[in-house]
């Protein structure tokens, strides 16, 4: 056997999968272990090695691979480590993550409710308070000439005072070091000469050299802030494989997608901030591969919120910028948005206009919702969903556990008095209500940036996905729905991490360059990015065919300042070239921003160039073996359930995890209740079940 | 009721008193402030980073920063920029009919 | 005057185009405009909140159409723009959360058209209205507003409106904002609701008019063609919704969302006592070059359940620093939104129903035409919501309702800075510099004011990178930070301004105007603290900065460079040469509570993160600290030094009834 093992650890769940060389996914889903995240990881390995009837290191014997998700870095950042981070900045810059670009500072990444209330927010405490923050005496311009020399007196000083403190980590992040980053480098050295070889260093124009010192600085100083942790995790689970027998790399999921070695992914801990979902997006893109897919709503819904990402042509859609506590940094990475939507989310009753609202609080785990009957009081999206009878109280989680239907309804009273409804009114609103906010999201995502749903497939996963999905699809008139490999959606970012290929990405601003452009100039610059990153991958040990280099520009309009993407040829580049660029970026710009939306008479100005470098990993072969075709689903038992949307008692057809299986054609009104998801199909819907256990349904 | 942070309207007896100490300070009607122990400085007195007024507008329009204390326990209750001229401001009128209705 | 057979008048014209239009409780309507009037009031609960988000959503969608298809610095940078939807009658169900001032008026725009458009031109499906009349409802010339009807069966429906601020639309300064004009004919003209869009289809020679104001109509033709995308995409939107729904229900949803605003209101203004709330606060010079201190007056009364403004006292209109009605109206937003309506999503036309404004024309905040009112949208507006949250916050101490809704300042002076010249790539410049967007944000009644917490009502407009100001203009920056003890002193702090200092780079000069107000003193008081500190611009020139550089030296503060210090008034006109180094301080925010209340421990902080200097420390907080290496707070010496400062301040005054 030769296994490919994934763990994905998030916030309350550990998930972690093993997919075998015909594609058969084992699951292993325990609690995440804060307190060290390892322990999660290594007793997910011991279920999944139990249910193939070894141990870990039995299993880690027959695997190829190791590939990981982790939140550590997102959990060190968001609950402030105990870590002695420095920042070294141009003099006069000291500020810059203070002032946090002003408002940006008391908005960014919160619901418009929560800076609407201004008697509440605040800017989070400083990443690198100002007394840590030493300025250097050097200035480069805007075209990365010199203006001030660099102060080697001062910068041996600074050095030394930081030396001499308690210091874990020093960012380094100086003005337009992006362009000229000799201030940056020279620093650094003198920095390793005087420090301890443990202390954590990193520079911007290393890690993310791009426009804009605040978004840069802030992803330095995370970087640090996170780096001296992560390493040390990422470390001792790299440690213990090889202990336990796996002589493979272990690859680290990244947020902009793709996977890196545990050596590079210790250098740049930043990239795991967010990588779960980011998980979820790759696994989509591979799975859209496959079934020929090329437009995709990548749908998740967990138990506190709802992410929805986009794949355009194949490609998860990125963005520049990602945002941790009100920072915004950037760290290239794949765009998901997110409201807190999810199973656990809680309905409750606004004062004084007696709205019924749901969300964004949730209930968490523990209590978690009041149906499980440990001591939770408030009503959530998932009471409803047991009131309406699509969870079999009985049969909650494939039998697993046993759910408090009298919790539930005692739970609903409240809202009940509040609003003068009845309790199956009150289970068929929140319902109704959670769904209208997932369908909002989901069309700001499409309509507000130009895409129409209506060419779109929705990917459902997460653990409430595939329950919901199904009714938002049809009313945004999207006409089928995916649940990736059936049961196994519910780990489905475990699963992503297996599809993901090791990724190096550099991006180099291009100031002021405007058209005609130097197809000269532009291969050289490509050439030159291209060189270190096949540089690297092939010191990974990735030979020349499995290297795969992908070349992108970003163009805008002289006067406008929307950025698009553009793919670029390979190898030299000729006049031809610069003129498909262009007519490229015009048709994309049309075609996102509407007719007529560009000012071609300003001028077109190149951006940035970027080359996306892949070192192709072994891939999950997601075919199932063939099993024996349930054309039917056996003999169907029928239970009435209420369905919100059509508000009425349907009688349903009721499927259970060994009822089904690849060949199955099934029509709506139908619940399939599996092992570790829900799968509903309303009344106009009906599919069938694809040879990778992919659940499709189509209205 | 409380009218400001640091003033106090009695409904009984209406009148205005300092929330810190008790001191009562005036008729309900009446302008707190001009019951108030007041201090009178130039605009740089309201703190470091204010200028003179006549370095910037090369002009002395007479203005001044005024600050209205508790006369008993000195809590600073409000303060005011205003011309020399300028009467004390009358910012807080609760009107007292309407408490009595 | 406009009269037909039907006895339809309109408003009184002209008397608008003088004075402000103030619409009346019944419109003027031409009769053959049918209005879609009926609503259900039977919606179910969950039927109104699926549709109030979606509409929250339809809105929110046209701002983000309007952004995308425009592509210009000032929506995408500037966010200054924003997305407003009506009633058939005008009354705002949603605006966007971009710049708010924009949407209250929005409903001036659409009243005044109902009047005065339904019979001639007429207003007819597929039509859109355009109008910058800072007289009919615009805060100033640059933010135009395109106006929609959206009709079902005849009927007219409802409203929808976007306004974008454009970069130039003509006038005697490139930006169309005119610090230096005596009256409006100094200025661009301003346009009055006309139709744009006929039917569907654009109008060649309003939009080429449009352009044509413009010293850069390709810029301007483009935004137009943004304008009307937004509201087209929003018309389907809004039509889709209602074939889904029913018109009954969707305008039963309108409705009740705006009651539910109104209900907000009520129930918070019902705990206050009646009253009059007082302030008065200056315009430092009606225009550049003038010196001059001119009064500024507000009054609020609190009857029952209306409030009414009056500005007895203020100067007469002069200059450019005048704000119209339509300014005054929507400034009201700025106060009432954020403290009372903040979780109405900003929904402010449920508290305009009890909102009335007796204020005199002919006042620099009601001002008359032909008075210059390019500065609107900025400074005069500026001074009208720093005197509203002066009466309003003075009002809602009175209620244990509403003081912990209190933020004491929003912005008590403001600093716009207009650079031009030619740029380090060879192309001629101008601009107004957006780092007017780092000011304070005022303090809570339990917490501090922020930082550079920038402008309250904008909470989307972010402050450039120096790295974005250095390349589009040539200026290199010596240093921007929070300014020490610009934060108002008190219990709870407010918010510090910022310190920008640079100089040009790559280029001979800088044509400099400075358009400020609250440069002296600042334009709100906080309650029972200390006021935030003023705008200040000042520049050394002639400096050694060359030389520095030459030393490997970035001079720390502008008072270390050698040359010639100048400070200028709030209003000025200059040139920066090459080695002139200008700083400039946008303003901090008043405080909450005597400072000499606050936790010595907070001032110990402030002081090592710079934003309190060890003088204020101990002549305003009363704070003594050990001389140690880290330092603490002396607490003894504390207790006695703030003994002693009440003991001063009492032996400093009189009481002023005595004398």
């Amino acid at each position: 056997m030769s296994y490919l093992v994934n763990v994905d650890i998030g916030g309350t769940h550990t998930d972690g999968v093993v997919i075998d060389e015909q594609g058969e996914i084992t699951d292993g889903k325990v609690a995440s272990t804060p307190d060290d995240f390892s322990a999660g990881f290594f007793s997910s390995l011991e279920v999944m090695a139990n249910k193939l009837g070894t141990d870990i290191e039995g299993l880690l014997n027959d695997t190829e691979l190791v590939s990981h998700g982790t939140t550590v870095g997102t959990n060190a950042v968001l609950e402030g480590d105990d870590v002695d981070t420095k920042l070294v900045t141009t003099k006069g810059s000291e500020s810059v993550l203070s002032m946090m670009r002003g408002a940006a500072g008391r908005t960014s990444g919160l619901s418009v409710e929560e800076y609407l209330h201004m008697q509440e927010v605040t800017k989070p405490d400083p990443l690198v308070s100002k007394k840590d923050t030493y300025g250097l005496n050097e200035r480069i311009d805007c075209m990365g000439d010199v203006v001030v020399e660099f102060d080697e007196e001062q910068a041996r000083d600074i050095a030394e005072t930081i030396a001499e403190s308690d210091v874990d980590s020093v960012a380094i992040s100086c003005l337009w070091s992006f362009l000229n980053p000799d201030h940056e480098e020279r620093m650094e050295e003198i920095l390793e000469e005087e420090i301890d070889s443990d202390v954590f260093l990193t520079r911007s124009s290393d890690l993310t050299p791009t426009w804009g010192e605040y978004e840069r600085t802030a992803a330095t100083a995370i970087n640090a802030l996170i780096g001296p942790s992560t390493s040390e995790y990422i470390e001792k689970i790299d440690d213990r494989l090889e202990e336990l027998g796996y002589d493979g790399t272990l690859l680290v999921m990244q947020v902009g997608g793709g996977v890196a070695p545990a050596e590079d992914a210790i250098r740049e801990p930043v990239r795991t901030i967010d990588s779960g979902p980011a998980a979820g997006m790759t696994g989509c893109s591979y799975l859209a591969d496959t079934l020929e897919h090329d437009n995709i709503i990548a749908a998740d819904m967990g138990g506190t919120s709802f992410d929805v990402g986009l794949i355009t042509d194949g490609e998860p859609i990125t963005k520049a910028t990602n945002v941790v506590r009100q920072y915004d940094y950037s760290i290239r990475n794949i765009d998901i948005e997110s409201i807190g939507n999810g199973g656990g989310s809680i309905a409750w009753v606004e004062e004084n206009t007696d709205r019924l609202r749901v969300g964004p609080q949730s209930v968490g785990a523990d209590p978690g919702p009041a149906c499980y009957g440990q001591g939770g009081e408030k009503f959530t999206v998932t009471d409803a969903a047991v009131l309406c009878g699509f969870i079999d109280p009985e049969y909650f989680l494939g039998g697993r556990e046993s759910l408090d239907l009298d919790s539930a309804k005692a739970a609903a009273e409240s809202l009940m008095d509040a609003t003068g409804m009845e309790l199956m009114d009150v289970a068929r609103g929140v319902i109704e209500i959670s769904n209208a906010q997932m369908a909002d999201l989901i069309s700001q995502r499409t309509i507000n940036k130009g895409y129409d749903p209506r060419n779109f497939t929705v990917y459902a996963y997460g653990g409430a996905g595939p329950l919901y999905l199904p009714s938002i699809a049809n009313r945004l008139s999207v006409d089928e729905i995916i649940v990736p490999t059936g049961d196994s959606s519910s780990v489905w970012s475990a699963v992503g991490i297996s599809s993901s290929d090791v990724l190096h990405r550099n991006e180099e601003s291009n100031m002021r360059t405007f058209a005609p452009f130097d197809p000269e100039d532009m291969t050289e610059q490509f050439s030159t990015i291209e060189d270190d990153i096949r540089a690297d991958l092939e010191s990974e040990g990735f030979d020349d065919e499995d290297i795969r280099l992908e070349r992108y520009a970003n163009l805008s309009y002289g006067l406008q300042v929307h950025e698009v993407t553009v793919p670029v040829p390979s190898g030299e580049l000729t006049e031809d070239d610069m003129g498909e660029i262009i007519s490229r970026f015009e048709e994309k710009y049309e075609q996102l921003y509407g007719e007529g939306a560009g000012a071609s008479q300003t001028g077109f100005e190149l951006v940035t160039l970027r080359v996306d470098g892949y070192g192709e990993s072994t891939k999950p072969s997601l075919r199932a073996e063939a099993a024996e075709a349930h054309t039917d689903g056996g003999i169907v038992e029928t239970e009435e359930i209420f369905w919100p949307a059509e508000n009425e008692y349907l009688d349903t057809a009721v499927y259970y995890q060994d009822d089904i299986g690849p060949g199955m054609d099934f029509d709506g009104p139908a619940v399939m209740r599996l092992n570790n998801t829900t799968v509903a199909i309303p009344e106009s819907d009906s599919g069938e079940i694809d040879q990778y256990n992919n659940i499709i349904i189509q209205s | 009721m409380q009218i400001q942070k640091y003033l106090d309207l009695n409904e009984e007896e209406l009148t205005i008193s300092c929330r810190k100490c008790g001191e009562t300070l005036c008729n309900a009607d009446e302008n707190y402030k001009e019951h108030s122990a007041m201090r009178t400085g130039p605009v740089t007195d309201a703190g470091p980073a204010f200028e003179p007024p006549k370095k910037l507008l090369g002009q002395d329009p007479n203005l001044e920063f005024r600050q209205f204390f508790c006369p008993s326990c000195g809590v600073l209750f409000d303060h005011e920029f205003a011309r020399e001229d300028d009467p004390i401001l009358h910012d807080i009128e609760v009107d007292v009919d309407s408490i009595k209705a | 005057m406009a009269t037909d057979d039907q006895g339809h008048e309109g408003s009184d014209v002209w008397e608008d185009f003088q004075q402000g239009y103030v619409p009346e409780d019944n419109l003027d309507i031409h009769p053959d405009l049918d209005l879609h009037e009926q609503y259900t009031k039977d919606i179910d609960t969950v039927t109104y909140e699926v549709l109030r988000h979606r509409l929250w959503t339809v809105n929110e969608e046209h701002g983000q159409t309007l952004e995308n298809v425009s592509g210009s610095p000032v929506a995408y940078f500037g966010q200054d723009f924003n997305p407003t939807l009506m009633t058939h009658d005008g009354e705002v169900v949603f605006n966007g959360p971009y710049v708010q001032l924009f949407s209250p008026i929005a409903e001036l725009q659409v009243k005044w058209i109902l009047e005065n458009r339904s019979d001639n031109p007429g207003i007819e499906p597929g039509d859109i209205f355009i109008s910058n009349d800072p007289w009919v409802g615009s805060t100033h010339q640059p933010d135009v507003f395109f106006v929609a009807p959206i009709f079902v069966d005849g009927e007219l429906f409802c409203w929808i409106a976007n306004t974008l601020h454009q970069y130039d639309i003509g006038g005697k300064s490139a930006g169309s904002f005119v610090p230096g004009a005596s009256d409006v004919f100094e200025e661009s003209t301003p346009i009055p609701p006309i139709k744009a869009v006929e039917g569907g289809e654009v109008r060649k020679d309003v939009k080429q008019m449009y352009q044509r104001h413009s010293r850069m109509p390709d810029m301007v033709g483009l935004d137009f063609n943004a304008q009307v995308a937004g509201l087209q995409v929003t018309q389907e939107q809004i039509h889709d919704l209602i074939d889904e729904y029913g018109a009954q229900t969707v305008k039963g949803v309108m409705d009740r969302i705006i009651e539910d605003s109104e209900t907000k209101f009520l129930e918070k203004i019902r705990e206050l006592p009646d009253g009059t709330w007082r302030a008065r606060e200056f315009m430092e010079g009606s225009k550049t070059g003038d010196d001059d201190l001119y009064v500024a007056e507000l009054q609020l009364k609190k009857e029952g359940d209306t409030l009414t403004f009056t500005n007895e006292g203020s100067a007469k209109n002069e200059g450019s620093m005048n704000l119209t009605y339509a300014g005054f109206r929507t400034a009201i937003s700025c106060a009432v939104n954020p403290m009372l309506l903040y979780d109405q999503l900003w929904v402010t036309s449920g508290a305009y129903r009890h909102i009335d404004i007796d204020t005199d024309p002919g006042t620099l905040n009601r001002a008359e035409y032909p008075s210059g009112v390019s500065c609107g949208g900025t400074l005069s507006i500026e001074l009208s919501i720093a005197l509203i949250y002066d009466v309003m916050t003075r009002m809602f101490s009175a209620s244990d309702e509403t003081r912990d809704e209190i933020i004491t300042d929003p912005l008590a002076g403001l600093i716009v800075l207009s650079q031009a010249g030619m740029d380090q790539w060879g192309n001629p410049f101008g601009t107004m510099n957006l780092d007017v967007m780092g000011t304070g944000f005022g303090a809570r009644t339990d917490k501090d004011g922020i930082d550079v917490g920038g402008i309250l009502f904008s909470p989307k407009g972010k402050l450039p990178n120096i790295e974005n100001n250095e390349q589009d203009y040539p200026m290199l920056y010596l240093y921007r930070r929070e300014s020490e003890d610009s934060a108002g002193h008190g219990e709870f702090r407010g918010g510090g301004g910022m310190d920008s200092c640079f100089i040009p780079h790559n280029t001979e000069a800088i044509q400099t105007v400075v358009a400020g107000n609250g440069g002296v003193t600042p334009n709100t008081r906080g309650i029972g603290a200390y006021p935030g500190a003023p705008i200040r611009s000042r520049t050394v020139d002639g400096s050694d900065i060359e030389e520095r550089f030459e030393n490997q030296e970035i001079p720390g503060d502008i008072e270390e460079v050698d040359g010639d210090m100048e400070t200028y008034p709030p209003k000025a006109e200059f040139v920066q040469g090459a080695i002139d180094v200008m700083e400039t301080r946008s303003p901090g925010t008043a405080g909450y509570g005597d400072p000499l209340e606050r936790d010595p421990e907070k001032v110990l902080e402030d002081l090592k993160e710079e934003i309190v200097s060890e003088e204020a420390a101990n002549d305003i907080y009363g704070v003594v600290f050990d001389d140690d290496d880290e330092r603490t707070v002396d607490e003894q010496a504390t207790e006695d030094r703030r003994e002693e400062l009440i003991e001063t301040r009492l032996a400093e005054s009189t009481i002023p009834a005595e004398e």
